[in-house]
């Protein structure tokens, strides 16, 4: 029993990272094990194919830049993680962004999902379709989402 | 000497905001944004941004046009390699999408984050668009490739708010910059 499987949902970026850092810190702490997980966002990319923004050869570039931004930055994760002596597996997959953090979850019968602080929403229609409100709803495990950026950068640094 | 960048290999061309920014980072006075970017238009788009009376005639002449004021605001880092990497994005096919509409973009290193101008003209400018209409609402992106989730979300945010026809309307009713921006909070919220 306990804490032995801990999910983050990591997009790249700032937050991301700093996101990941606390799992580490949690997956540490707990000596659990920790899943990244990065979706390449295929449904964005289809939205804009059709509504003819982006044209096929264009998203066939996103998608690859995409998925080797994922790759580069789950990268960086297992270092850090390598570094902080917690077991770690990297999750690159591509599609809806919710579904497949939730379906990432399931399949691994994670017992915590960490995520990044939600961005202000600014109407309910906004909220319901948000993919980070719509991981938060959807999980099927607990969900912790991390605040005090600053705190997290003493706590990580801290083990 | 990892992430003092600014001292061991300094770029060609910084903005002063970036310079500011990373002088910041190396002397520890930056702060982390406590949230997530922002995913409204309305929130990156600047009232020197907006060309309220485009006189380009053509597709090369309104992208100069709007990257030129956007270049005012001291956005970009390099305009002609904006300008150059937005007109090869052109090239694969026109973001003309119709309905008086173009959504010109690229990702790009000439800009650090995101950043986007508008310009309307009122008697159209040609930009062989995938209707053959002339366009009167032309709307200038580009993004680090850094920043490429929050980019894409944007542009799905504006392809979305374009596609209503009220909104298409009051732009082009519009009068002053500041206008626009309030358009965008309106249709936004």
């Amino acid at each position: 029993m306990g804490i032995k499987n801990i999910v983050v949902s990591v997009a790249g970026g700032v937050v991301s990272l700093l996101t990941a850092k606390y799992a580490v810190y949690l997956a540490q702490q707990l000596d659990a094990k920790l899943t990244a997980v990065y979706v390449v966002d295929e449904k964005a990319l289809g939205d804009l194919l059709k509504s003819k923004i982006f044209v096929e050869v264009e998203a066939q570039g996103y998608e690859s830049d995409l998925e080797e931004q994922g790759r580069r930055f789950l990268e960086r994760v297992r270092r850090m993680a390598e570094q902080k002596g917690v077991a770690f597996e990297p999750v690159l997959t591509r599609g809806v962004v919710h579904d497949e953090v939730v379906e990432t979850i399931k399949q691994l019968n994670a017992d915590m999902l960490v995520m990044g602080e939600l961005k202000e929403a600014v109407s309910r229609k906004e909220i319901f379709y948000d993919e980070g409100e719509r991981i938060f709803r959807e999980s099927p495990c607990t969900v912790v989402v991390v605040k005090d950026y600053e705190k997290v950068e003493m706590l990580y640094g801290s083990i | 000497m990892k992430g003092n960048g600014f001292f061991v290999n300094p770029p060609v061309r910084w903005s002063w905001s970036r310079i500011t920014k990373k002088w910041k980072c190396f002397t520890g006075q930056y702060k982390h944004q406590s949230k997530e970017k922002s995913m409204k238009i309305s929130d990156y788009l600047k009232e020197h941004a907006c060309q309220m009376n485009l006189s380009a005639q053509n597709k090369e002449e309104a992208i100069r046009e709007i990257a030129g004021s956007l270049n005012s605001g001291g956005e970009i880092n390099e305009q002609e390699a904006f300008i150059r990497d937005i007109l090869e994005r052109e090239s694969l096919g026109s973001t003309g999408i119709g309905h008086g509409v173009a959504i010109p973009h690229s990702r790009t290193d000439s800009v650090d984050g995101f950043l986007i101008g508008f310009g309307k003209s009122s008697s159209g400018v040609d930009f062989s668009a995938l209707d053959g209409e002339p366009v009167h609402l032309i709307f200038l992106m580009g993004a680090n490739p850094q920043e490429l989730n929050l980019y894409l979300r944007l542009l799905a945010e504006l392809s979305k708010l374009l596609m209503d026809a009220a909104f298409r309307r009051e732009l082009m009713a519009a009068e002053k910059s500041s206008d626009i921006i309030a358009l965008f909070q309106k249709f936004e919220s």
